[in-house]
């Protein structure tokens, strides 16, 4: 392996853990305007808050929920906007989406659902604005890149790996003999759900990180986790766990959303594969046991008793 | 050993629960972490310990007793 300085380090064994860089838009360069990856991203957009900014964030996902539902707290004036219809639509579906935009609308965010950002304006090397799909302006202080993340794998061009969405992997977080991938830039197979899958969330690389190195020292144990992952937005906490495809089912399976707290489960070629809570951490706890049994999604939505045995 | 949490960190993940049922709880209404015993014996050592790295808030802490000589 060759670094910047030209030094080179050999290996006998190599795990690959460089994550994701944010997506940006043209113009991402003015002063203003944020992503949020690291810590100093972090550090930079909080120092410019206090000044009580028009606050735009370009993306509806976890990461642009979130940030609205934090500075929205903050008592700003933020405006979120997302080309798909509901927020958090990729993550949760359309159902979910829904109610996540109910709930930023309840706390004085605005959302500009289904139109895309065309581009930034600025002056004097500062944000001024951006302007949107449907010919208006939003006027901004601060906006805020939420735009999803790309694997970096660049310096791993022509390594003779393969690099699809991210690096690919085998079942057990394998690139090729001796050479391990871990985190936001592993592509492997899980085989619970017997499909290919790379995850962002927080858990995973925690979990991840152990399976590889565990492998990496012979274990050749299969990693085949339970995705988790979790979103806090103004008071609410949203907790999932499995996977979530875009054509799943839906079922509410406790509580009601009309009362701020409920699970509900995601049914997918027959089996549960998702459960998901809103504000019910330790029913949506218990309920991880279907995704991770592979339960039978007609049993589930079916038998009455069966359902009420589910959440115990 | 003995066991720490941070109840004011705590993120209700409940990934103690699932390491160590035994010594770990969700409070019902907002899933914050119950300690259920300070000092659990030595056959779920390994499980707190997967309750200690797995914590995506890093809140469980675990001070090993010194063996006595």
């Amino acid at each position: 392996m060759r670094l910047d300085n030209r030094e080179t380090i050999g290996f006998d064994a190599l795990i690959i853990a460089t994550g994701v860089a944010p997506r940006r838009l043209p113009d991402s360069d003015l002063a203003g305007v944020h992503v949020l990856r690291t810590l100093d991203d972090a550090l930079h957009l909080r120092a410019a808050l206090p000044t009580g900014p028009r606050v735009v964030v370009v993306g509806a996902g976890l990461l642009g929920t979130e940030v609205a539902a934090a500075t929205r707290t903050m008592n700003l004036k933020v405006t979120v906007v997302e080309p798909e219809p509901v927020p958090v639509r990729r993550p949760f579906g359309d159902r979910i989406g829904a109610l996540v935009g109910e709930l930023h609308r309840d706390h004085g965010t605005r959302l500009r659902c289904g139109i895309p950002v065309r581009r930034l304006r600025g002056a004097a090397g500062r944000v001024t604005g951006a302007d949107l799909g449907d010919g208006t302006t939003l006027p901004a202080d601060v906006v805020v890149l939420a735009l999803g993340s790309a694997p970096a794998t660049r310096w791993l061009t022509g390594s003779g790996l393969r690099l699809g969405d991210g690096v690919e992997c085998d079942a057990l977080c394998q690139a090729a003999p001796g050479i391990y991938a871990a985190g936001d830039i592993a592509s492997w197979h899980n085989q619970r759900f017997c499909t290919r899958m790379r995850l962002e969330h927080r858990m995973n690389a925690t979990e991840q990180a152990m399976a590889a190195a565990g492998n990496l020292l012979g274990d050749a144990e299969p990693f085949a986790p339970v995705p988790y992952f979790w979103t806090d937005q103004y008071d609410t906490r949203i907790q999932a766990y499995g996977i979530f495809p875009p054509d799943a089912d839906v079922r509410i399976v406790h509580g009601d959303p009309v009362d701020g707290y409920f699970a509900a489960a995601y049914g997918h070629h027959g089996r549960v594969v998702g459960v998901l809570g809103w504000n019910t951490p330790r029913r949506v706890r218990t309920s991880r046991r279907l995704v991770a049994e592979r339960a039978s999604w007609t049993a589930l939505t079916d038998t009455p008793a069966l359902r009420s045995a589910t959440v115990n | 050993m003995k066991v720490i949490v941070d109840q004011n960190k705590c993120v209700a993940s409940g990934q103690c629960v699932l390491s160590a049922p035994e010594v770990f709880d969700q409070r019902e209404e907002d899933g914050i972490v119950v300690l259920l015993t300070e000092t659990p014996p030595e056959h779920l050592a390994d499980d707190v310990r997967q309750a200690t790295a797995l914590c995506p808030a890093r809140v469980i802490w675990v001070e090993e007793q010194e063996q006595k000589e």
